[in-house]
């Protein structure tokens, strides 16, 4: 009687301290869900844009007729600069609480960092890239913490989920609603080229810091990019 | 930068075309160079002839092709004043090679003494860094040196006749743009967007005796390049969580249960010759 209590006490006892860690594994957030139509996951380009191909003439000089070319003022005062999408200036995320302002961001000088606004409360939109629901990758930065200041705008990014509402508001008033489709882990050097993207279907990318943390450097392994597409 | 100069003689225009007949064998075909043409000479409206076909009818100063595609190869340019008899002689006649890979920009302007003259100009295509843009100026009017401004600051040292200067600049704007000659103000302020992964040309051109000296403008787009990195946290906040509380009671009593089945198995089942078993 005894025996077989003791035999079932340890079976059952070494059931579960083996699963448990199972378990957690199991439950734990993994960094990379969902998935990202047209995009192979090691981070490729996304569906190639044709290029265009401008006046292309013909090798042979043979043939008759002459192929139209386009002429246009060149004088530099009636050159017109491509039209820019409208200014984002507001993000919400009802998911993971968050409502912030966005704050355009370039380059930080000397380098090939995005700048990343000083408020770690503050959005970044890289204003070189397309704007929220144009054509390309538009790129939301924010701050995971910091330092000085804490948990910041961000510091939640890894908890949304596929399907989650994103929704980007204007400086002309209008507003724009994307949904989660993937999240994803990458390296801090291996940022996927799509990500910057110009042209093609437009894609929101959130993106923020995470993974393993490297006290000496103070700095973060990974990126952590949460990627929406406009809402049907 | 290669300088070329055809004849003195009215005009000057240049529109290397093949046509249209084979521009779909081209795909398979890409050694081709690209050519953009300005027209930078004033009061002469023109007809371009590329290997004897009228290419472009009706040229007018201070205008130019979209970029063209075209294939490596000599090109012979005839230049007419707009509705002359294609069998006429031509008011300038020349040749242009293109190199396949090349991007060239073909610009009439005028030599230091206001005669007519053929520049062509190789444009860099090297990659600009992100947040930055290219500005390239270029003199191809009748005066020997001119200097730039952008918002009153000089960006780079004058630019002598039939040549460039280069910067690369932060992306941004509008700047006002001018040109200087001998400390006075020779081209008037002008909007100038300097537009990130692109390289701007400006031309100064037109005739400082007859009072047209202007700018025309040239962009040539992508040729961006990507930020390589986004630095979002020192904080060390967000690591990974560790072994949820859960997760260690559980375990804690299953270490405890199996701690008390060793000690139950070590004891002996009980034996009735054992008299102090049970």
């Amino acid at each position: 009687m005894r025996r077989r209590l003791a035999t079932w006490l340890l079976v059952v006892s070494t059931i579960v301290l083996l699963m448990t860690p199972v378990a957690v594994w199991a439950t734990w957030p993994h960094p990379d869900v969902g998935f990202l139509p047209g995009m192979a996951d090691a981070g490729s380009i996304g569906p190639a844009v044709p290029e265009e191909s401008p006046n292309v003439a013909g090798a042979s000089s043979t043939a008759r007729h002459a192929l139209t070319v386009e002429v246009r003022s060149a004088r530099l005062e009636d050159y017109e600069p491509p039209r820019r999408g409208p200014r984002p200036i507001g993000l919400t995320i009802e998911a993971i609480g968050i409502r912030a302002p966005i704050v355009p961001v370039g380059v930080e000088v000397g380098s090939r960092n995005v700048e990343v606004p000083s408020d770690v409360d503050a959005v970044g939109w890289y204003r070189f890239g397309p704007s929220p629901g144009a054509g390309g990758s538009a790129v939301l930065l924010g701050h995971v913490d910091a330092r000085t200041q804490g948990p910041g705008v961000f510091f939640r990014l890894r908890e949304l989920e596929p399907a989650d509402v994103v929704l980007v508001t204007f400086a002309n008033g209008s507003e724009f609603s994307f949904r989660v489709v993937a999240r994803r882990s990458y390296p801090k050097s291996g940022l996927p080229p799509m990500l910057f993207e110009r042209d093609g279907r437009p894609i929101l990318a959130l993106v923020t810091c995470g993974g393993s943390f490297d006290q000496a450097s103070r700095s973060y392994s990974d990126n952590v990019v949460v990627f929406a597409v406009p809402r049907d | 930068m290669k300088r070329q100069r055809l004849s003195k003689g009215f005009l000057v225009l240049v529109l290397a075309m093949a046509p249209l007949g084979a521009a779909f064998g081209v795909q398979a075909q890409p050694a081709t160079a690209t050519v953009t043409v300005l027209h930078a000479l004033p009061g002469f409206t023109a007809d371009v002839y590329v290997n004897g076909e009228l290419t472009l009818s009706g040229f007018k100063p201070e205008t130019a092709t979209d970029p063209l595609e075209l294939p490596a190869g000599r090109y012979t340019i005839e230049i007419r004043t707009v509705g002359a008899d294609p069998a006429s002689e031509p008011a300038l006649a020349g040749t242009v090679r293109l190199k396949a890979g090349q991007n060239l920009s073909i610009i009439a302007g005028l030599t230091e003494e206001g005669d007519p003259q053929l520049n062509v100009f190789r444009n860099p295509l090297t990659r600009v860094p992100p947040g930055r843009t290219r500005l390239i100026v270029r003199n191809v009017a009748d005066v020997t040196s001119i200097g730039v401004r952008l918002d009153g600051v000089r960006v780079f040292g004058p630019v002598p006749h039939g040549g460039q200067q280069k910067a690369q600049l932060e992306a941004g704007g509008p700047y006002q743009l001018e040109a200087m000659r001998s400390g006075d103000v020779a081209i008037g302020a002008q909007d100038l967007m300097l537009e990130e992964g692109t390289v701007g040309i400006v031309y100064a051109v037109g005739s400082s005796g007859q009072g047209t000296l202007g700018f025309m403008f040239q962009t040539i787009r992508e040729l961006g390049s990507s930020p390589t990195s986004v630095l979002t946290g020192d904080g060390g906040l967000a690591t990974p969580p560790g072994l949820p509380a859960w997760a260690l009671v559980t375990m804690m009593v299953a270490a405890l249960g199996l701690g008390s089945a060793t000690v139950l198995a070590r004891r002996r089942p009980a034996d009735p010759t054992n008299p102090r078993s049970g």
